[in-house]
């Protein structure tokens, strides 16, 4: 099944192993390129390995839970691959997030061990517990971790081995870990290299932060191909015309990101004029693609092989489309069917397949370990019945339908969750951050798409407004609690508006009216 | 605005959260002339968009869209740089 060099033998069944082969195979090629500084495969295998020892030497042993909070680059690449070395489960963190959020971080994953550097040991310091201590690592790196040793500490229902973590938006307001393991990001990182059929002459173009599933394409489809990661820089990212400018000078192959991206580069980078020539993969993930955006790309970048991957942080990808040459924004679009060696089905609510409409539930090698809450594994997932016979499945909200061809349309969710230029939003995740602060009795924050009140307050192409509707103490006032928000949640979970009213309004039964809030045209806002 | 200390208000002002515009984070070093607003991601793509429009409305003038690009944004001191001389072209 494997051609492509660096996926088939090997074997070793480890994340880090896909690197170690690849230093074996091609010593002196380019592995990753962040600005000036190059790494070559050796090169960067051996810096690993150095990290490695250096983290068993300060207690970081098999399933030792380990947070990276370090900024998106190659100093990040070796702490993540080197805590997966000593045998780490890793979970790469937000550098930029408030320390309260990476303390709410650290107690629901458990982590033992936070790495740091020096431009991020401030906000690490104000992360982690009292009585934490940091520790000089090879390469800049700093270790914090208890002062004495806590064996007891270490849950023993970590995978021994290691494995990766994601921290995703949950509804109790506290950050959900995804545990991953070595199998099921290899799973993903594999099937991606040999279908997009990467090789050592390509260039990954990496834009994604490293606490998104889209960045283990990045990471580790690079290293089963033996190819190169090229690192956008972070000063380069918010400006459209430069990063346009950057895909061409690097001569990026493939790239992975979300349609709000690509929006952005073809509508406020004049993609268009100057389209990058080496571009062969371009794919997306998180969101729906604009049909107008997608048509574009595909006339303007006609030798550009356009795929669609679908499937949330507990299964990376599950089902992929490539977009047929040709395809028109009238056409309809879909998700695809399933990648390889997973199977996706569709079940109604008493957990029966159907032909028609019903869940996405999957099962196979990427359906994760299960969540961490409160430093412990729980697993969510459920045997299911498949057409094959029962298997354990993972259950992933999304509703879809079934077309002639056998593929999958996206109806829409069952829950509170929403997207957000890709990243995935509880709602209730605010909620409850909300029911914290001072003088906060009830909230609702409501998600409303309006593209065109959204471009015209904040240039953006983003099409959803988060909207907190909040009732409390007398005195209670908007920009005091955006401000203590603004404390407590990563940007991108930040409300658009937050609207102090006297009282919500109710359903028959007595619930929060979501449905009349999303309607309600919003108060006049004075500046 | 006539100095590059008013400039430091402006985009503070830009990138401070209050609830009738998008939501950002107050920085959490003071603006100063030479702070490197996109190594310490003070700005991102939606806060340059501010600063963008706070600069076209003080100065009633236009911001090309071509002149959106990074080497004009990394420090107060850089943009302020830029804009005399887009101030001084229109006049």
């Amino acid at each position: 099944m494997s051609n492509t060099p660096g996926t088939g033998g090997g074997g070793t069944g480890r994340l880090d192993g896909l690197l170690a082969d690849a230093a074996r195979r091609h010593p002196v090629r380019t592995a990753v390129v962040d600005g000036d500084t190059l790494l070559g495969y050796a090169q960067l295998d051996a810096l690993v390995t150095e990290t490695a020892d250096a983290l068993r030497q300060h207690g970081v042993t098999d399933g030792t839970r380990v947070g990276v909070r370090l900024h998106r680059g190659h100093q990040a690449i070796v702490a993540i691959y080197g805590a997966l070395r000593a045998g780490a489960v890793v979970a790469p963190l937000d550098a930029g997030e408030p320390p309260a959020r990476t303390a709410r971080v650290l107690r629901s994953g458990g982590l033992t061990h936070l790495l740091a550097a020096p431009d991020t040991l401030t906000g690490a310091r104000e992360s982690v517990p009292d009585g934490w201590w940091p520790a000089e690592l090879p390469h800049g790196l700093v270790c914090l971790s208890p002062s004495t040793a806590a064996p007891e500490q270490q849950s023993r229902t970590a995978p021994a081995s290691g494995g990766y973590v994601l921290f995703t938006s949950g509804s109790t307001g506290w950050p959900k870990g995804v545990l991953l393991s070595h199998e099921n990001v290899l799973h993903f990182a594999r099937w991606a290299a040999d279908e997009f059929a990467l090789g050592p002459d390509d260039r990954i173009g990496a834009q994604a932060a490293f606490t998104f599933d889209l960045s283990t394409f990045d990471i580790f489809s690079t290293a089963a191909a033996a190819a190169s990661v090229h690192l956008l820089p972070t000063a380069v990212r918010a400006f459209p015309r430069s990063v346009v400018g950057w895909l061409d000078s690097e001569r990026i192959t493939a790239l992975y990101a979300v349609p709000t991206l690509y929006q952005m580069l073809m509508h406020r980078g004049n993609l268009a004029a100057s389209p990058p020539g080496a571009l062969r993969i371009a794919a997306y993930a998180g969101e729906p693609f604009p049909p107008a955006v997608l048509e574009e790309y595909l006339t303007v970048l006609p030798h550009t092989s356009f795929y669609n991957l679908y499937g949330p942080t507990e299964t990376n990808v599950c089902t992929y489309e490539r977009v047929p040459s040709g395809w028109r924004a009238s056409d309809p679009s879909t998700i695809g069917a399933a990648i390889d060696g997973v199977t996706v089905d569709l079940f109604d609510e008493h957990g029966r397949r159907t032909d028609s409409e019903g869940e996405i539930c999957v099962a196979g090698p990427v359906v994760m370990s299960g969540y961490l809450v409160d430093g412990r594994v729980h697993d969510p997932t459920t045997e299911l019945r498949f057409a094959d016979g029962p298997r354990r499945a993972y259950r992933t909200g999304d509703l879809a339908r079934r077309t002639p061809d056998g593929k999958l349309r996206l109806l829409g969710r069952r829950d509170l969750q929403i997207k957000r230029a890709g990243h995935r939003i509880d709602l209730l995740d605010i909620e409850s951050t909300l029911a914290e602060l001072p003088g906060v009795e009830s909230s609702c924050v409501v998600a409303r798409t309006d593209p065109e009140a959204a471009a015209a307050q904040t240039g953006s192409v983003d099409a959803v407004r988060l909207i907190a509707h909040v009732t409390g103490s007398a005195g209670l006032d908007a920009d005091t609690l955006v401000a203590a928000l603004s404390e407590r949640l990563p940007r991108f979970m930040l409300p658009d508006e937050v609207v102090v009213a006297d009282s919500l309004p109710t359903t028959r039964h007595g619930k929060v009216d979501r449905k009349r809030l999303l309607v309600t045209a919003h108060p006049e806002v004075t500046e | 605005m006539n100095s590059v200390e008013d400039l430091c208000s402006l985009i503070t002002r830009a990138v401070t959260p209050t609830s009738s515009r998008r939501a950002g984070r107050a920085p959490s070093v003071p603006i100063e002339p030479d702070t490197r607003l996109l190594d310490l991601g003070i700005l991102d793509s939606l806060a340059v968009l501010s600063v963008v429009s706070e600069i076209e409305q003080t100065l009633d003038l236009e911001f090309p869209e071509t002149e959106i690009v990074a080497t004009n944004f990394r420090t107060p001191e850089n943009l302020w740089k830029f804009v005399s001389t887009l101030r001084t072209q229109v006049s």
